[in-house]
């Protein structure tokens, strides 16, 4: 019964970095390589911390901004499948119809000069869906759906409230009768008790209008009470998605576990605070993304498969060698391959300090150097260490209608193809 | 209950700001006492006047404030809204330190990190200073990232140099050493204490745990990510070793596993520092998880004070059960309860108890009398009428 609304496969969003007139020194990936499904009717909720990408989506879904690469699939009622990415001008405006956005600040995404009797009725008159008097008459209906009466017609966007014109965006984002509505953090700009309010309306109104909601936050909270199935994006990839009671249960990926233990509960007793699992440093930069499982530099429970390369090498010597020894040796990384050596070959001491790291914990068996590939000593004072070449883990089921970009859940043998 | 007197009273305040709409009743009969030691938290939505009450404290009011009756009382210094500016410039930063809502814009982009935190340093602990760099004069080490030339140069002028630093760790306004800070190279004797400053600067960052302090003390606040900022900012704050510090709205700007290593290391500081902490914030879950003591406030007044468990497992205000229940938790139930109505506009702010239009248990006395928040249970205020009934303590201002 369930049917796709909209697929996008291995969707690619990257911004170039611009390097002189013509040259292009590198890009961020804001969105790299992700595949999902919304379902008819459902509510996705996309979760992830700012950077990750989740912005990035939504924009690409409506063609906002051009995706790098991909394919996005739209199957509208009654007019079969679209190759959206493919659609012309014309067409796309026609599509359009079918799709809106509701954005985060609604002081910044509503015209000022314009009255919002004629903000409601903008996408009717565009799209020629009503006319002369019925205009109004449709604003009227609509701003009575949202909780707005007939004083709000004559009025500018500074003259009402923040909560009030969240909901004038929501009456003009459902003024065509819209299958698909983009919700990006509609709510983080506003105050808890509003906030109630807003979210409240949004459930009622796809109750009512049968509409397929794309619900982007960063409030696991908020997530939890609109959304059927979660998705979790971390560095412009998705690492976990899953129905709403399977991820607050059977929370799998260590990125999912750790958002959620950090939401700090209303409850003075609970004292999540204490409990809560800790991530160490900051995300990294999407320029140069770590290598394999992007969140492997910050996982708590990382192991020799994650992606272990050069960088993780040189900020474990960073945090466990004193500033002293770290200042004699030359360090040099290009991805799986790290040469450290002593800037002073006549005082090999700081070299031989790194070697016995090395060996002891290859002899531990610590997981930063059970992914070593091998230790050679190929000029006398330089060390180079080469990691096993990263695979990235694929977004595989783990459970029933749950997937996770983890190899903690992934056997061995569905490696062996990468 | 503790028999010391508070750190911090506010008596009576209120505070109006003249605008061209009006004067904007901002606070109306505020009475809080911050005791020391403690966490107190102050919760409300936006515009109900916390941000505006610990402004106050620090003396940071807009021109066009006003204050119309009341004080603000600080233990040690007086009461802060009598006080010149020159006397402010005293309390400020190092009896009372603030850390600010979005660090990107509380640091001053053309400094470095450590140059900011050691300007609190160099101003109010100027002798602690020059003490500190009278011992590096002659120490060609001290200045090991300068090149050779110019090292030689300070070792050169060593002599002078320290002579000027004994002359201003007597008395830094001497005519003489007015004179000797025109003349160029004698007035290098300065860059001693600041280097001083710079060493306490990267010592408080290593007790923030910013990553690498030294590295980061160079560093200038673009190069750094919102929680190292923040960091910074409580390193700064911190630095002067405050007897109070203002949390206002800490980690809104972060993201919740930023904000989980900031409330971490707040909590894990005020342990070391001893400190009193005034948490600001809209977040309840915030101050639930920090806070020892709450305090709620509602279009410029507060309607109920309590210590956090009884605040959150027992609130008597509406405004307050209302807020508890607007706040979704994870597996809470599918239907939030809203407060119907919007916040008041404060130039014109509903007569009697400002909540009285929004809330369900309304009554007649409601409109027509302002509530005066009493203890109806021991440390838990209320300034509601119907709650005050409840407990038998209805107090009713004569009017």
């Amino acid at each position: 019964m369930t049917q796709t609304l909209v697929e996008a496969t291995n969707l690619k969003k990257y911004f170039p970095i611009k390097a002189g007139l013509l040259k292009i020194g590198g890009y961020v990936k804001a969105v790299d390589d992700v595949s999902f499904e919304i379902r008819r009717g459902e509510t996705l909720g996309v979760v992830g911390e700012s950077g990750c990408g989740k912005s990035t989506v939504a924009r690409c879904l409506l063609r906002l901004i051009e995706p790098t690469d991909g394919e996005i699939t739209y199957q509208f009622e009654g007019s079969g499948s679209v190759d959206f990415l493919k659609a012309r001008k014309r067409e796309l405006h026609e599509l359009r119809r079918h799709m809106q956005i509701v954005f985060q600040d609604p002081f910044s995404s509503l015209n000022p000069r314009m009255l919002i009797k004629d903000i409601v009725a903008e996408p009717l008159r565009t799209f020629k869906a009503a006319s002369g008097r019925g205009v109004l008459d449709n604003v009227r209906r609509l701003l009575s759906f949202v909780g707005l009466g007939e004083e709000h017609l004559y009025r500018y966007p500074h003259e009402m409230s923040g909560g009030q014109l969240q909901r004038v965006c929501v009456a003009r984002a459902i003024a065509l009768d819209p299958e698909f509505l983009i919700l990006d953090e509609p709510t983080s700009a506003l105050d808890v008790s509003v906030q109630a309010q807003i979210l409240n309306l949004l459930k009622r109104l796809q109750k009512e209008l049968g509409m397929t909601y794309l619900f982007i936050t960063h409030n696991l909270k908020v997530v939890d009470f609109m959304a059927d199935r979660i998705a979790v994006m971390y560095l412009g990839k998705i690492v976990e998605v899953a129905q709403r009671g399977e991820f607050f249960e059977k929370t799998m990926h260590p990125y999912s576990q750790a958002l959620l233990s950090a939401i700090p509960a209303a409850d003075p007793d609970a004292k999540r605070l204490e409990k809560a699992i800790e991530l160490v440093g900051d995300v990294p930069e999407p320029i140069n993304p770590p290598l394999g499982c992007p969140f492997h530099p910050r996982c708590p429970r990382v192991f020799d498969r994650c992606g272990l390369e050069g960088r993780d090498l040189h900020a474990y010597l960073d945090s466990n060698l004193d500033i002293e020894t770290m200042k004699k040796l030359a360090i040099s990384v290009r991805d799986t391959r790290i040469s450290i050596a002593a800037k002073d070959p006549r005082s090999p001491e700081a070299l031989q300090t790194v070697q016995t790291l090395i060996d002891n914990g290859r002899k531990l068996g610590q997981p930063m150097f059970s992914a070593i590939e091998s230790v050679n000593e190929e000029r006398r004072g330089e060390v180079t260490v080469i990691f096993r070449p990263p695979v990235q883990p694929p977004l595989q089921s783990a459970g029933y209608d749950h997937e996770v970009s983890c190899f903690l859940y992934h056997p061995l043998n569905t490696l062996s193809g990468h | 209950m503790t028999s010391q007197e508070p750190l911090v009273s506010i008596r009576d305040l209120t505070l109006h700001f003249r605008t061209y709409e009006g004067r904007v009743k901002a606070l109306e009969n505020v009475n809080l006492k911050i005791e020391r030691g403690e966490t107190l938290g102050v919760v409300g939505e936006t515009g109900c006047g916390k941000t505006v009450a610990s402004r106050a404290i620090m003396g940071l009011l807009a021109p066009n404030a006003m204050v119309v009756s009341g004080r603000i009382d600080f233990s040690a210094v007086g009461n802060v809204l009598e006080m010149s500016q020159v006397q402010l410039c005293a309390v400020r930063g190092n009896q009372v330190a603030m850390i600010f809502q979005e660090p990107g814009r509380a640091l001053n982009p053309t400094m470095t990190i450590g140059d900011q935190i050691g300007e609190a340093l160099l101003l109010h602990f100027r002798e602690r200073m020059t003490e500190k760099g009278l011992q590096l004069v002659g120490d060609t080490s001290a200045l090991g990232h300068e090149p050779f030339w110019k090292r030689m140069i300070f070792k050169a002028l060593s002599p002078i140099h320290r002579s000027l630093l004994s002359a201003e760790k007597k008395n830094a306004n001497q005519i003489s050493l007015r004179l000797a800070r025109k003349v160029p190279l004698a007035r290098a004797y300065r860059a001693y204490t600041a280097l001083a400053a710079r060493a306490e600067a990267v010592e408080m960052l290593r007790k923030v745990r910013m990553p690498n302090p030294q590295h980061a003390a160079g560093q200038y606040p673009h190069e750094l990510s919102g929680g190292m900022k923040q960091r910074a900012m409580i390193a700064m704050a911190l630095v002067c070793n405050p007897s109070l510090l203002i949390a206002d709205e800490p980690t809104t700007a972060l993201d919740v596993t930023t904000q989980l290593q900031i409330l971490k290391l707040i909590n894990e500081l005020k342990r070391q520092f001893n400190m009193t902490i005034l948490l600001i914030t809209h977040n309840l879950g915030v101050i639930a998880e920090v806070s020892s003591r709450v305090a709620v406030m509602y279009a410029g007044t507060v309607v109920e004070v309590a210590d956090a468990r009884s605040l959150f497992k027992n609130p008597l205000h509406p405004y307050t059960v209302g807020l508890l229940n607007a706040a979704h938790e994870v597996g809470g139930a599918k239907e939030l309860q809203e407060i119907p109505g919007m916040v008041p506009n404060l130039v014109n702010p509903p007569s009697g108890c400002r909540f009285h239009p929004r809330c369900a248990l309304a009554e007649k006395i409601c409109s027509r009398a302002t509530p005066r928040l009493v203890e109806v249970r021991e440390g838990h205020l209320v300034g509601c009428f119907p709650a005050q009934r409840k407990f038998g303590k209805l107090d009713v201002m004569p009017s």
